[in-house]
């Protein structure tokens, strides 16, 4: 069979034979032609398949083009073939693949339309040529060319889609069974086509993917340097943003503290200027007034010394006629004839009376004229005081029995025998006091007594350093009233105008006698009391100069220039002082205050307690009192007669002698300010109580300098206790030592200390047990803590409750001890500013209620702590948060926080939301302390979980209001 | 006609008397809106500093910067940046910290506690700098600083203790003038260009807002620095703020001021004594004042 099909040899005999072998050969031939059919049938499809398998591993289209023509081609005998593909974007055939084409022969590309190839694309029909014309394309080969013969143009399709038109041209025309062929590897190629198509286009999606994977790749990677170049720009400019931002402010910040300077400088020199122009200006007024004054002075000057001359040459004129007038009514009134009645003697003693009366006075005005014209000359011998009392006792004997009064003249046993003064002024100076002293005395007595100046006697100050005499002239008359006192030595005054209605005189005996008495270097003071008496004391040195020039220059100089005041310096009835018993080394208080009683109660405070008692009425004699006796403190009235305290205290703080002495106001009037800026060391405000006066001298006394303070330095070290002892030695403090706290303990229990230095480290009884065990005795002394290791914070704060003086040794410690023990000695320690003093209306609900107190501010802590115990809670205290926590969680009967805000470590918001979180403590009442002022700062509190808070410094009213509130479920 | 005077016959008011309402009208919206109050700082710096941030802020007017506070209350922390001026240096004005060094903390070594505040801290330099003298003294353990500013904003920045790097230089030759024993490289650690303090400074620091002008004593100190302050505060203002130091400060307690300041004038000043007055340290009189019932 194998042989029919292929062996073309086999020959079929006798097939045109009409018999069997005939039909035999025939049916042989027909078999063979069966045979031959199925062996071509199944040699083609062989190569279909062959071609299909080849086909279908094609690549590409030139692959599958060149595959397709290359074995087709010789299928079919063909000498050409060519495919064809059809691109249905471009609407384009283009060759791509050929079989024994010469490369020029045949256009690459066709249009449908375009030349047979296009013609068949157009149709879609095979286009079959058997004669093909001349020109045609020519099948070639080494060993010539030909034209072919037969063409053929076959369209491929799939699914009506134009997909490829395939060409073969040959020498012989298409056996049937080459038809059948290329009809079914047609349809077989279109679909291996398509799939190529497909697997192309997905190879070409996939390049392309890959492709723009890659570049995406690639560009990312672009984009990432990029970014990466734009970052670091940014990075850059960002920092030179940054710094340029920090040199701006920086800049502007110095720009404004300079330029905030410059306003500053400028406000200032604007002030300055303005305060230079006030000052140049009130200077000019000055100098006006000053010329203006010194003019008027001139003037005064002149005219009183015109009018002086005047008076003298009047007088002298005056006295004169008057001089005969007198020796010839004198004559008549002695009627040594006896030619005249009683009523003519009468008229003529009257005349002469009035003539002696007027020559006094013309007497007088000459003798003031002469001392304020400078005329007055003194002649000074030695003159003895016997003989001057002699002189007095002489002329005034006979009118002391006259009037029936006392009269007397002392002279004092401790004085010189003789004095050097000028005699006959000097009478004249005591005759007029004498003088007067009778005119105003109608019953009682008048003394002259001459010694040294008493000691209560105040001394114009023009007369210290020399030796004095006093000369005094005391009656029992009717006195002169204080408001009198400063004019009675003017020219032509006399306490009552109707005075001299009554009593006669001129009105200038005590102004001549001042000036006398100057004259001779003395002076002469007043002390009077109405209806008392008066006595007038002429202070003489022993030995007087001839200063008549000096002075007369002088008064020309001022004239019209006032006295210093005269005072009244009787004591008050009631109230009787120790100035006379006052020896050196007592300390005295001085009491100014003119309401007796309570002086008297003052009185006898003040000597209760070991002091000597100074009494004034009035602020002009507490003055004087303050600069001569030095008193250790001064309690002084506000409203006083004359000179009130605060003139008092300002001019005690003026004098640089009186300036130390503590003053402590106790008045009616409340203006505790004023008498703090004035220096005062307190203020009491009547009525006051028994108990606020001893507070009163208690603080007095202990800024009273001079008092012996008591010094307790406690420390188990000998060396350390001299080295405190040679630190804090002076000479009014006594300084004793204890080397354990059991001796401290005696040692305090037998002398009220001022100040005790303790060291803590102490054998046997620790300084901190020592400080607890005084604690509980009640009263405390201050203490001073000196220790030699520092302290953890527990310690300090259980130190702190006792004392706030702490100081740690180091090398620049002992400055500060010195600090804190003259704090002790000499001061006062003020309360905390925080926490005021008044005790509120209603705290009785709080009594037993147990609060615990968290603040690091100590002086806080431990004032408020001591405010609380006082209302007689129970406080405990601590620190910080976490102190505050742990006291919560040791001590859970604890009613009420009261919970400061700014704290170091956790502060007071974060103490509340943790106090917050503990159920058992969900209802437990919190409030806030806050130094904070602010709205949101308040509200802050109660967010963390406060119940309500108080402002800083606290105001115990509210606080007690506030506790009142939350505890009272 | 006669003529008869109208609003429009009024002359035009000139730029610096509308500066001065708007500023007014500025300082009462921030003090009703947020309650801070600017109106005792002093004028003119005031006015600066407002005009400043409506330009920052791109308002044409101070009017215009109104509504911003009015409405937008999350600026207030760049508001309060704006008005305070927190500039400083670590160790700025060394002669001062010299005298702190030699002077101040041997007496202040006597306390068993030591509680300085740093009233307006701004960024923090300075608060860093007294830590690395009481480091350096010995004291820090027993020491406790309450750093303070108005400007939340400031507070941040002073906490993280970060810096510009290229400060470090001058800091250091700060540092040393201050008498400074060791360098100061040793406290802090650069990056970048950034330098960031050792956060173990930070172990005594109680960063917290306190406002000058409102609130009260929160702590007994022994020494407040309060520098470059008072200078923009107005003379009632300065002495309010000078009472308030004088209620923390313990008796004989330290307060050091800037270079620019001073109490000479200040009537809240009588407690005080010059204790180094080229650097403006002052000391509060141990001795109080006497006490009155």
């Amino acid at each position: 069979m194998a042989d029919f099909a292929h062996g073309h040899s086999i020959k079929i005999h006798g097939v045109r034979r009409n018999d069997e072998i005939g039909e035999i050969a025939r049916a042989l031939q027909i078999f063979k032609q069966m045979v031959i059919q199925t062996e071509q049938q199944a040699q083609l499809k062989s190569q279909l398949a062959a071609i299909s398998s080849s086909l279908q591993e094609a690549t590409n289209h030139r692959d599958f083009a060149e595959r397709l023509t290359t074995q087709l081609a010789p299928l079919l005998q063909a000498g050409v073939a060519l495919f064809y593909g059809y691109d249905d974007a471009r609407r384009r055939l283009d060759l791509l693949g050929s079989y024994g084409l010469r490369l020029s022969n045949s256009p690459d590309t066709y249009v449908p339309g375009e030349g047979l190839v296009g013609q068949c694309a157009l149709s879609r029909q095979p286009i079959v040529l058997d004669h093909v014309p001349e020109n045609y394309l020519r099948i070639d080969s080494a060993s010539g060319t030909a034209l072919p013969r037969h063409v053929t143009i076959l369209p491929m399709q799939l699914r009506d889609q134009l997909i490829g038109i395939l060409e073969f041209a040959g020498f012989a025309p298409l056996s049937p069974l080459h038809q059948q062929l290329l009809d079914e590897l047609l349809r077989m190629a279109a679909l291996t086509l398509e799939n190529l198509n497909r697997a192309v286009s997905t190879r070409d999606l996939l390049e392309q993917t890959r492709e723009q994977a890659d570049e995406l790749r690639v560009s990312s990677v672009t984009m990432r340097q990029q970014q990466q170049a734009l970052r670091d720009t940014n990075d850059t400019l960002e920092a030179k943003t940054f710094e340029l931002e920090e040199q701006s402010q920086r800049l502007m910040a110095s720009e404004e503290e300079l330029r905030v300077q410059t306003d500053e400088l400028q406000a200032s020199n604007e002030e300055l200027r303005l305060k230079t122009d006030t000052l140049r200006h009130q200077k000019q007024q000055l100098e006006a007034l000053q010329s203006e004054t010194s003019q008027k002075a001139e003037e005064l000057a002149r005219a009183s010394q015109y009018k002086s001359e005047f008076l003298a040459n009047m007088s002298h004129e005056l006295r004169t006629p008057l001089n005969s007038l007198l020796i010839l009514s004198q004559n008549l009134a002695d009627n040594r004839e006896g030619n005249l009645d009683a009523e003519q003697v009468e008229s003529a003693r009257i005349i002469h009376d009035s003539g002696s009366s007027l020559l006094r006075l013309i007497n007088d005005i000459l003798d003031l004229s002469k001392i304020e014209a400078g005329k007055m000359e003194l002649s000074l011998v030695s003159y003895s005081l016997q003989s001057l009392a002699r002189s007095l006792r002489r002329n005034f004997d006979h009118v002391a029995r006259e009037k029936k009064v006392h009269y007397d003249v002392m002279v004092d046993d401790d004085l010189p025998a003789q004095i050097h003064t000028d005699p006959n002024r000097l009478e004249q100076v005591i005759n007029n006091l004498l003088a007067n002293a009778f005119k105003f005395t109608s019953r009682g007595s008048v003394f002259v007594h001459i010694s040294r100046p008493a000691g209560d006697l105040p001394l114009p100050e023009t007369l210290g350093g020399q030796a004095l005499l006093a000369i005094s002239v005391k009656d029992s008359g009717i006195g002169i009233p204080a408001e009198k006192l400063e004019r009675i030595f003017n020219a032509f005054e006399q306490a009552d105008s109707g005075t001299s209605r009554q009593f006669g005189g001129t009105g200038l005996g005590l102004s001549i006698s001042r000036r006398m008495a100057e004259l001779l270097g003395g002076d002469i003071v007043l002390r009077s009391e109405v209806d008392q008496g008066s006595e007038f004391v002429l202070l003489l040195p022993e030995r007087s100069h001839d200063a008549a020039a000096t002075i007369g220059a002088s008064t020309m100089g001022h004239v019209s220039t006032t006295r210093p005041v005269v005072r009244a310096l009787l004591p008050a009835e009631g109230v009787s002082d120790d100035r006379d018993r006052i020896v050196p080394g007592d300390s005295a208080i001085l009491i100014v205050e003119d309401d007796p009683s309570f002086a008297r109660i003052l009185a006898d405070i003040v000597r209760q307690k070991g002091h000597r008692m100074l009494h004034a009425l009035d602020g002009e004699s507490g003055l004087e009192l303050a600069r001569r006796y030095h008193p250790i403190g001064v309690l002084l009235d506000v409203m006083l007669p004359g000179m009130d305290g605060w003139t008092v205290i300002e001019r005690l703080k003026a004098d640089p002698t009186t300036r130390h002495i503590p003053v402590h106001f106790l008045s009616a009037t409340d203006d505790a300010g004023r008498g703090r800026e004035l220096g005062a060391v307190g203020f009491l405000t009547k009525p006051v109580t028994r108990e606020a006066i001893n507070d009163a001298f208690e603080r007095l006394l202990h800024f009273a300098e001079g008092r012996t303070r008591y010094l307790l330095v406690v420390d188990d070290d000998v060396d350390a206790r001299s080295a405190v002892r040679r630190l804090l030695s002076q000479d009014d403090i006594v300084i004793n030592e204890a080397g354990s706290g059991e001796e401290a303990l005696q040692k305090i229990s037998e002398v009220g200390y001022d100040c005790i230095v303790l060291d803590l480290g102490l054998p046997g009884m620790s300084g901190l047990d020592l400080l607890e065990k005084l604690a509980e005795s009640g009263s405390t002394p201050s203490v001073v803590v000196y220790s030699g290791r520092e302290l953890s914070r527990e310690e300090n704060l259980r130190i702190r409750q006792y004392t706030d003086s702490i100081v740690i040794k180091g090398a620049r410690s002992p400055e500060r001890l010195l600090d804190e023990v003259s704090l002790f000695l000499h001061s006062i320690r003020h309360t905390p500013s925080q926490v005021g003093s008044t005790v509120p209306a209603n705290f009785e609900g709080l009594h037993g209620h147990r609060v615990l107190l968290v603040d690091d501010d100590m002086r806080n802590l431990f004032a408020l702590s001591k405010v609380l115990r006082s209302w007689g809670m129970q406080v405990s205290v601590a620190q910080d948060g976490h102190k505050a926590l742990q006291a919560l969680a040791e001590n859970p009967q604890l009613e009420l926080v009261l919970m400061d805000i700014m704290m170091p470590g956790m502060d007071g918001y974060e103490a509340t939301r943790a106090i917050r979180a503990q159920p058992l403590f969900g209802r437990l009442p919190i409030i806030a302390l806050t130094a904070k002022a602010m709205r949101g700062d308040r509200e802050q509190c109660l967010d963390a979980g406060a119940n309500d808070y108080l402002s800083k410094p606290i105001d115990l009213d509210k606080l007690a209001s506030i506790m009142h509130v939350w505890l009272r479920d | 006609m006669y003529g008869c005077a109208t609003d429009v016959d009024k002359p035009a008011m000139n730029t610096s008397d509308l500066d001065t309402i708007e500023v007014e009208l500025f300082v009462q919206a921030l003090q009703r809106r947020h309650g801070y109050d600017f109106s005792q700082y002093a004028p003119a710096s005031l006015t600066r500093r407002v005009q400043q941030l409506a330009d920052q802020m791109e308002c044409k007017t101070i009017s215009g910067l109104i509504e911003h506070v009015l409405h937008e209350p999350q600026l207030l922390p760049r508001l309060l940046e704006g008005l305070t001026v927190p500039a400083s240096d670590m160790f700025r004005d060394p002669a001062m910290f010299r005298v702190l060094r030699e002077q101040v903390l041997p007496l202040l070594a006597s306390y068993p506690q030591i509680n300085i505040w740093q009233a307006g801290c701004a960024h923090g330099q300075e608060v860093y700098s007294l830590a690395i003298l009481l480091e350096e003294a010995g004291l820090y353990e027993r020491s406790q600083i309450f750093a303070t500013d108005l400007s939340e904003r400031a507070l941040e920045q002073a906490e993280a203790g970060i810096y510009n790097a290229r400060e470090a230089q001058q800091w250091s030759r700060n540092y040393q003038a201050s008498g400074g024993t060791h360098s100061l490289a040793d406290y802090y650690s650069a990056r970048y260009n950034l330098l960031k303090l050792d956060q173990r400074l930070r172990r005594h620091v109680t960063f917290a807002r306190h406002n000058l002008v409102a609130d009260g004593v929160f702590c007994e100190a022994h020494l407040i620095l309060c520098r470059n302050v008072l200078i923009y505060f107005s003379n009632p203002l300065q002495d309010r703020v000078l009472s308030l130091f004088r209620n923390s400060l313990v008796r004989g307690g330290f307060l050091g001021l800037g270079m620019r300041e001073s109490l000479d004038y200040a009537s809240a000043a009588a407690n005080f004594s010059a204790f180094a007055e080229p650097v403006r340290i002052y000391r509060l009189a141990s001795q109080p004042e006497p006490a009155l019932s």
